[in-house]
């Protein structure tokens, strides 16, 4: 029974997810050094709540949770509207649900629900069944199924998190098959928006986007970050200054950096070999989603893995974009090594679905 | 076919962050390095030193003082040359005394990350100190921090009500996000708890750019610390000193308050056994676990969180009710037997053979009980309630303390929901004489006599007299805190009735607290010995002095001290300190 419950399994892809997070409480551990053991002893324990999540996940499997998925959405929906009469105003954004001993992101949920919903609504048929019409109808009820929880998430206001909706809303319809002229349309369509959509921004996220475009903008406010990180990460040359050693890290130049700028750590005590060895986990991570979106025959577990890849993919490439300066700050945090609960539930719960797809199609084929 | 074009995009993706890593840290590693090497702005915390606690004749009962640290940073000292290293090592032992094998020892010791400062000796001289600083710049790697170290130059004798204070944990404060971690430190006990606020200041810090070598080049910017209030109690430290040498000679366990009655203020509090706060601020783990593990609870402020029956000392009250209630007059006399049935059950006073015709002065001289049962039969459970509340008891003070229990003054509705029975006529008997589920603090108590002795007014008993801010800018303001009091609506005929009483108990020869009579002295005092389950009696005194116009009221609480009679020498012991402690 055990062993054929291993061998439903994709091995690997749990190896490496587990690796990833185990490395991540060393970089934690140092970016909290001078701090306190705090950080570390809850982030096992999220590690040990996310692991028991991704076995419940594969108990349930992915199809039922896809079932059930639209309520699923309309609760959190539910959860954000709360936030934003109740919430918690910290760090001058309304993120978080504070409950007795934790506080909860429902923004993060989201993005696991997003996907399974609309998995379920464009997994029915193929869109080679649909005729231009209904085609260009079901993007668009999807496009409102995503643009309505980006609204509410914007108005937290969370850049990031929005973006990642977005872009998970582009990777699935794309998958789906989509034709390249409506997907191009939309693309051009929202970049031509931008400037409508600047004038919802606040303003330390405009300041971010100007230092993104020229970080000596501000080199004290916002864009001290990105320098101080820029300098943790070169300095760090190939082999790195040595676990704890990073004076940067240490000395506490570099803010947020047990959260959004842990990359920054992993550079200056590791070296490129370290930041190398994480971003390739990272691709072999994404790659092995895609992988299995590709031998998968369901249709709607072809999406939800596709969905799960752009989920990993946005994520790593903004916030290690970010870290070393060539991408703009959205305060997105790296999957299975920033510190955060919400958010490492959340990928090793996506792991668990990924699992899922990869079992129920070495089952049934 | 999609699928594999989203893969290829993921590629180029990674190859893009590949590629712009590899040109940051191996193309520009050797700029970034450099900016990394200068990037030398510190701050430096500047800690505020904690206000000063001052008893009632300005004697220091706890305050900071300086301490002299030599910390070496790792990172900055081990960078030099050997023979760099050999020589800063000799010229510390020059200054110190030690010798080089001993100072490397200690480093060897104390191996951990290159940034943290670790501290190589804990306690300087201050010529030591300004030694080393002078040498500052031909002793790299070694710096010189000054930290505030909180002294209680009274060790255990005003432990309880000075208290201690701790390194405050992570989770109390919110996190400082950018720069140097500061060490806080927070009351946890007494007034350095209650008072925390005032008492601590606001930390300052300096933000410095140093050279390669960790030195100063230049001051950036300074903030300065703003030092604590200080806080000056109403306590004086020789009657506190006076009171815990009498107890603590013989070893007992209890309390002893003395108070004044007519504003509250206390001028001493004691509790046995107790404690040395500086304990807990040296972190002396071994002595710190002595204390919490001591089955005597030397923590335990037993002047207000302790919960005793009162026993007669309870009667006083009693007698003002049956006088207020016109129940009992002034001149009536009652028998009062040995033993008195009530329901089914005999109730027995302490005297066998009983006091015979009493008036309500002789039953308090001599605390009759039976006199008591009667009284107490005619008021009922519903008036001994109401002016037990009256007096204070089973509420909290309100003293500026933390811990303080309220205590209990039962009733029937008390009784049905939390026993689920009904009153018993008996119950009020006990009840009359103190004891049942009547359960005070000996402050309450304290605070209930004082009505006796200042004619009616229940007064909130004060431990601090005023705060004061000292600064260089401001002129000294301070707050004089007033005494709080209200008038209870009592004839002061009945008080006196009640104080006469009282006196009685001194002055007669059969009184039970005779033994407290000083020649040209009056004083009032009422004793009582209250039974306690399966454990020896605890004994109780109080009144107060002198009679005509009372100065102090004292409260003595002996825990199992057994017949009260027998303990009167200690409260004579305490008023001819006090009166010897308020002639100097």
């Amino acid at each position: 029974m055990k062993h054929s419950f291993l061998r439903r399994l994709d091995i690997p892809l749990i190896t490496v997810a587990l690796v990833i997070s185990i490395l991540g409480l060393f970089f934690l551990k140092s970016a909290t050094y001078t701090h306190s053991s705090n950080y570390l002893i809850k982030q096992v324990i999220w590690l040990i709540l996310g692991v028991l999540s991704l076995l419940s996940i594969l108990k349930i499997g992915y199809s039922r949770l896809i079932e059930i998925s639209p309520i699923l959405y309309v609760v959190s929906l539910a959860l954000l509207i709360l936030i934003l009469v109740v919430g918690n105003p910290r760090l001058g954004a309304q993120r978080w649900l504070q409950f007795r001993f934790f506080t909860f992101q429902p923004s993060e949920f989201l993005k696991i629900v997003l996907i399974l919903f609309l998995s379920r609504h464009l997994g029915y048929y193929s869109p080679s069944a649909y005729y231009k019409r209904n085609e260009l109808k079901e993007i668009l009820v999807c496009g409102c199924l995503t643009l309505f929880p980006m609204f509410l998430i914007l108005k937290q206001p969370d850049l990031g998190t929005a973006l990642v909706l977005g872009f998970i809303f582009l990777t699935i319809i794309y998958v789906w098959g989509m034709k390249t002229k409506y997907l191009f349309f939309m693309v051009v369509s929202g970049l031509i928006s931008l400037p409508v959509f600047w004038h919802f921004l606040k303003n330390y996220q405009k300041k971010r986007l100007l230092v993104f475009l020229n970080p000596n903008f501000d080199p004290l406010g916002a864009g001290y970050t990105v320098i101080q990180s820029k300098i943790a990460i070169g300095s760090g040359g190939l082999l790195g200054k040595g676990w704890l050693a990073g004076s940067q890290n240490q000395l506490n130049f570099l803010p947020e950096h047990h959260t959004d700028f842990i990359f920054s750590v992993i550079g200056e005590e590791w070296g490129f070999l370290g930041g190398l060895l994480i971003i390739l986990l990272y691709l072999f991570l994404i790659l092995r989603a895609i992988h299995i979106a590709a031998l998968t025959k369901s249709r709607s577990g072809k999406l939800t893995a596709a969905g799960i890849a752009g989920l990993l993919l946005i994520h790593i490439v903004i916030n290690i974009g970010m870290n070393i300066g060539i991408m703009p700050i959205t305060g997105l945090p790296l999957p299975l090594i920033s510190y955060g609960g919400s958010s490492l539930i959340v990928i090793m719960s996506s792991i668990g679905l990924l699992l899922s797809v990869d079992k129920e199609r070495r089952i049934y084929g | 076919m999609r699928l594999k074009i989203f893969s290829f995009i993921t590629l180029i993706l990674f190859v893009v962050l590949i590629l712009s890593l590899w040109n940051i840290q191996i193309n520009k590693h050797n700029f970034y390095k450099q900016l990394s090497d200068k990037n030398r702005i510190r701050l430096v915390p500047l800690p505020a030193a904690r206000g000063s606690i001052y008893d009632r004749r300005q004697r220091i009962l706890a305050e900071d003082k300086p301490l002299f640290t030599l910390s070496l940073i790792p990172n900055e000292f081990s960078r030099q040359n050997s023979f760099a290293i050999k020589r800063v090592l000799e010229k510390l032992s020059k200054i110190l005394g030690l010798s080089v094998e001993q100072i490397k020892q200690r480093i060897n010791k104390k191996k951990g990350v290159p940034f943290a400062p670790l501290v190589i000796l804990g306690n300087l001289s201050k010529d030591e100190a300004i030694a080393i600083e002078e040498k500052n710049l031909e002793l790299p790697g070694i710096t010189i921090q000054i930290i505030p170290q909180r002294e209680y130059p009274y060790k255990n004798i005003a432990g309880h009500i000075v208290g201690y204070i701790g390194r405050i944990n992570a989770d109390e404060v919110k996190q400082k996000r950018y720069g140097y971690q500061f060490q806080n430190w927070v009351g946890r006990m007494g007034i350095e708890r209650s008072a925390n606020i005032y008492l601590s200041g606001e930390n300052g810090g300096r933000q410095i750019e140093v050279n390669h070598l960790g030195r100063q080049v230049r001051e950036l910017g300074i903030k300065l610390p703003r030092r604590g209030e200080d806080i000056h109690l109403t306590i004086d430290i020789d009657l506190q000193k006076a009171a815990h040498k009498i107890l603590a000679k013989q070893g007992l366990k209890g309390t002893i308050i003395v108070m004044n009655p007519h504003t509250g203020g206390i001028l001493a509090m004691v509790s046995e056994p107790c404690f040395d706060p500086n304990d807990f601020v040296s972190g002396n783990k071994a002595r710190i676990t002595k204390i919490l593990n001591n089955s005597a609870s030397p923590l335990l402020n037993r002047a207000i969180s302790g919960l005793y029956a009162p026993g007669s000392v309870f009667k006083p009250i009693v007698a003002i009710a049956a006088l207020e209630t016109k129940k009992i007059l002034p001149v009536a006399y009652l028998h009062s037997p040995g033993r008195y049935l009530i329901g089914n059950r005999f109730f027995y006073c302490w005297k066998k053979s009983g006091h015979g015709w009493l008036n309500i002065k002789e039953a308090l001289a001599y605390s009759a009980n039976v006199f008591f049962y009667k009284a107490g039969e005619k008021l009922g459970v519903n008036n001994l309630t109401r002016f037990a509340l009256l007096f204070g008891l089973g509420k909290k003070t309100g003293i500026e303390l933390p811990g303080e229990k309220d205590g209990l003054v039962p009733n029937k509705r008390w009784k049905l929901l939390n026993k689920r029975k009904k009153w018993y006529k008996g119950e009020t008997a006990l009840f009359s004489i103190g004891q049942g589920y009547l359960l005070v603090t000996p402050l309450q108590m304290a605070r209930a006599i004082s009505v006796i002795a200042n004619g009616g007014y229940l007064v909130k008993p004060i431990i601090i007299r005023k705060s004061q801010v000292t600064s260089h800018k401001l002129p000294v303001t301070s707050y004089q805190l007033k005494p709080v009091t209200r008038k209870l609506n009592i004839s002061l005929e009945n008080i006196n009735a009640v104080r006469d009483g009282m006196v009685k108990a001194v002055e007669d020869e059969n009184g039970t607290a005779h033994r407290l009579k000083i020649n040209n002295f009056s004083i009032a005092a009422k004793t009582g010995t209250a039974q306690v389950k399966g454990k020896k009696s605890n004994s109780w005194i109080v009144g107060f002095c002198p009679v005509k116009e009372p100065e102090i009221v004292f409260v003595i609480l002996i825990e199992q001290g057994g017949l009260s009679a027998r303990r009167v020498n200690i409260a004579r012991e305490l008023v001819e300190k006090w009166r010897e402690i308020k002639i100097k």
